[in-house]
């Protein structure tokens, strides 16, 4: 089993829960988010020496559930502090973005860590939207254009002309471009049946980032594999990556009230002004191509929030516990879903730097060990 | 008087002149680049050491003229690593983006730099709006409003709406958001009337980067001065900017044939393409606003491409020589313009990495002490 650092960067210093959004910024102290960038860099950075295949960073706006609006900026520094670590950019929000601009910047990313970027190709979450004004309805259609031009920007030598629906560019050849061949390896999620398609068809690692049932998560990797084989080829378990949050301490008491905190701030303060917007991009677009999508998002407030932590260790959901019991867990799952990759989320709501320590410690110390070969 | 280290991070292994534009990346060899990165970089934060206030990146597309495609990405490289220099950003292209990126991105080198930003808002040199796909003409009315927008996003501590001409935004409010206050300096290129009009009426910094004509440029300084005070603020020795290409070196002839053999390349290879691509944008569009400065461009670059070393020593356009030649040089420079701080760009083409950190190091050693308190 391979594993990934996630690490979203929250704003933890904001108390007042339920807020609209975007979230008055006047709530945001700059010293303080000049320690916390400190921090979390830091993590980042340790998260090689924990052993993490890939060390994670993602694209959030105009709220304090992320501190990463532009997330490459992150992955340069995080590069010029790593020596053999994946860098896995599991932003960018690719139809926000001009799609020159990513491949440039990626491009960048894969040189200055001398081909270590995974390259997330990411639809975003629905509110992310209205931050940048550019129409939920058009999210899929402008993906499937914006991942073609950025693979032709890495891939092709000569300058060429782009004459699309959403994007057009009389003439394109990026400096620098990417040191791996044909290009750098991408990853996608996989959350719903139109995302796991695209993954698939263009041979992305699937991330179920958030996993909220082992029969969802299996529903989309078979849609994915069935795709891979009807282009030709058999997806094997590092395509997947299964999101989970994980949370090690000495003892079950301590890992479960740490997560209960952290899980609490994570869904009534940082998730708070989001949901506000999800609410609105999700009633009224057309972001979805249909219901069982709409249903099935897990960033739907009645999905995740309700289930008590206990019950949500118990099916196999979360990792939390005693090392020996994080082992179980990451045994139960890889049993279950068999995949390749795990995506751990640490840092979760507003978790302390030294609960985070505790749980990178056991899991360099006992877990990883364990499991490496799973 | 404060120096910033400018650094273009040229790709320098090519030898073709007068290209077409965009240049085919064919001729990037990934492989090679990820070692240039790591010198260059390691260039730009051994500046600090020489004694250097500011670091300075920018942004250029589609040639080998630079490869910092989004300069920052260097910007939070350069702040892992170094303490106290000024971060100064002489891109962003402000009008080829988002403006609520480019304000976002800049808050967040802020942050992590602790306050060390110089926020740059640059147009531009033409040939980047065909790379981008914005159209020439706009390139004023754009840079006006999103300047406006972004200094928005950085200073309202409310959620607010934005419905201009060329952008359009439901709610704003930017996580994280800049520690300067009242937010960062802002820095304007000023290299012709115009501009040197438009940067002061933003209370901004004015640059010219480069210096060519030094009548030219005290006309500048002169209508940015005036502006200044109709519009009710005197500016500071500290918010001119005055650049030049440098060399130091032992003895004068090393100098000159270093810094001879870089214009050369500069001129010849790394300007080809995009002299290719502006005479297209500045013959056909509204790029300039008047007849006057569209001329002046052409015949600039033409008698700049063919000037001799000796004649631009000669005109003090170009800092080059022993450390002693050099401090009379930029002291003449400073008698004649009157500013605070000089750009210095010593990576000229293709000089070599040896000699630049040579001339870095004699800057450091013997000209900076020198002429510190002009």
């Amino acid at each position: 089993m391979k594993f990934s650092y996630t690490h979203h960067m929250p704003y933890t210093h904001v108390e007042e829960a339920g807020q609209d959004w975007p979230v008055a910024n006047k709530q945001f102290d700059p010293e303080r988010g000049a320690e916390l960038y400190r921090e979390y860099i830091d993590n980042k950075v340790y998260a090689e020496e924990v052993g993490f295949d890939w060390i994670g960073c993602n694209e959030h706006h105009m709220s304090p559930y992320g501190l990463m609006p532009n997330p490459n900026l992150i992955a340069a520094a995080v590069i010029e502090r790593t020596r053999t670590a994946g860098i896995l950019q599991s932003g960018n929000i690719v139809p926000l973005t001009n799609p020159i601009r990513i491949a440039e910047e990626y491009a960048m990313l894969d040189i200055q860590s001398g081909g270590r970027l995974i390259a997330g190709f990411m639809r975003g979450i629905p509110h992310e939207y209205v931050a940048y004004n550019v129409a939920p309805d058009e999210s899929y259609s402008r993906m499937r254009e914006a991942c073609e031009l950025i693979l032709k920007c890495w891939t092709e030598p000569e300058p060429f002309g782009w004459e699309g629906e959403h994007y057009r560019f009389r003439a394109v050849s990026i400096w620098p471009r990417p040191v791996q061949q044909p290009h750098p390896p991408l990853v996608m999620s996989g959350t719903s049946r139109e995302s796991a398609t695209l993954a698939a068809e263009l041979g992305a690692t699937m991330g179920v980032l958030r996993l909220t049932s082992f029969e969802g998560a299996r529903a989309m990797m078979d849609v994915y594999r069935e795709v891979a084989r009807c282009n030709g080829w058999e997806p094997g378990p590092d395509r997947f990556m299964v999101g989970m949050g994980c949370c090690v301490a000495d003892t079950k008491q301590e890992a479960v009230d740490t997560m209960k905190a952290g899980q609490k701030y994570f869904f009534e303060v940082l998730g708070g002004g989001i949901r506000t917007a999800q609410r609105l991009v999700i009633q009224k677009t057309r972001y979805f191509e249909n219901e069982e999508s709409r249903q099935n998002f897990p960033g739907l407030p009645s999905k995740v929030k309700q289930v008590p932590i206990e019950e949500r260790i118990e099916n196999g959901l979360l990792l939390c516990g005693t090392p020996d019991m994080v082992i179980d867990q990451l045994r139960r799952v890889k049993a279950e879903l068999g995949h390749g990759r795990m995506n751990l989320n640490i840092k979760i709501g507003n978790t302390p730097d030294d609960a985070v320590m505790t749980t990178m410690r056991h899991l360099k110390e006992t877990v990883f060990p364990a499991v490496r070969e799973l | 008087m404060k120096f910033n280290y400018f650094h273009l991070m040229p790709w320098t292994d090519i030898e073709e002149t007068d290209q077409d534009w965009p240049v085919a990346n064919k001729r990037f060899v990934p492989d090679r680049a990820t070692a240039l990165y790591e010198t260059y970089i390691d260039t730009m934060v051994y500046a600090e050491e020489c004694g250097f206030d500011w670091i300075g990146c920018n942004e250029h597309h589609f040639s080998p003229y630079g490869l910092m495609s989004n300069c920052n990405l260097i910007g939070t490289v350069l702040i892992q690593r170094t303490e106290r220099a000024r971060i100064a950003m002489f891109g962003n292209l402000v009008p080829l983006l988002n403006p609520i990126r480019v304000a976002e991105e800049y808050a967040m080198l802020d942050v992590m730099s602790g306050g060390r930003l110089i926020a740059g808002f640059m147009r531009g040199i033409p040939h980047e709006y065909v790379a981008y796909n914005i159209a020439p003409s706009e390139s004023w009315e754009r840079l006006e409003e999103a300047s406006e927008l972004i200094v928005k996003a950085w200073t309202e501590p409310e959620p607010f709406g934005w419905e201009g001409k060329h952008y359009k935004y439901r709610a704003v409010s930017i996580w994280p958001r800049p520690v300067q206050e009242p937010h960062p300096p802002i820095l304007m290129s000023a290299s012709s009337p115009e501009s040197a009009r438009f940067a002061a009426r933003h209370r901004a910094k004015m640059g010219m980067v480069m210096l060519t004509d030094l009548e030219a440029a005290k006309n500048c300084i002169r209508i940015y001065k005036e502006t200044a005070r109709e519009h009710g603020w005197e500016p500071g020795i500290d918010d001119i900017l005055v650049g030049a290409h440098t060399c130091v070196a032992e003895d004068d002839e090393a100098a000159r044939r270093h810094l001879g053999g870089g214009l050369d390349y500069f001129y010849h290879v790394l300007f080809g393409g995009p002299r290719t691509a502006q005479r297209l944008v500045i013959q056909k569009t509204r790029f300039y606003e008047d007849e006057a400065n569209r001329k002046n461009l052409g015949t600039r670059l033409a008698a700049l491409r063919q000037t001799t070393i000796e004649e631009r020593i000669d005109k003090g356009m170009v800092l080059c020589g022993t450390p002693e030649r050099v401090v009379e040089q930029v002291k003449y420079l400073h008698r004649e313009l009157g500013h605070g701080v000089m750009n210095i760009n010593m990576k000229i083409g293709n000089i070599s990495n040896a000699a630049v950190r040579r001339s870095m190091k004699l800057w450091g050693e013997h000209v900076a002490p020198a002429v510190r308190d002009l």
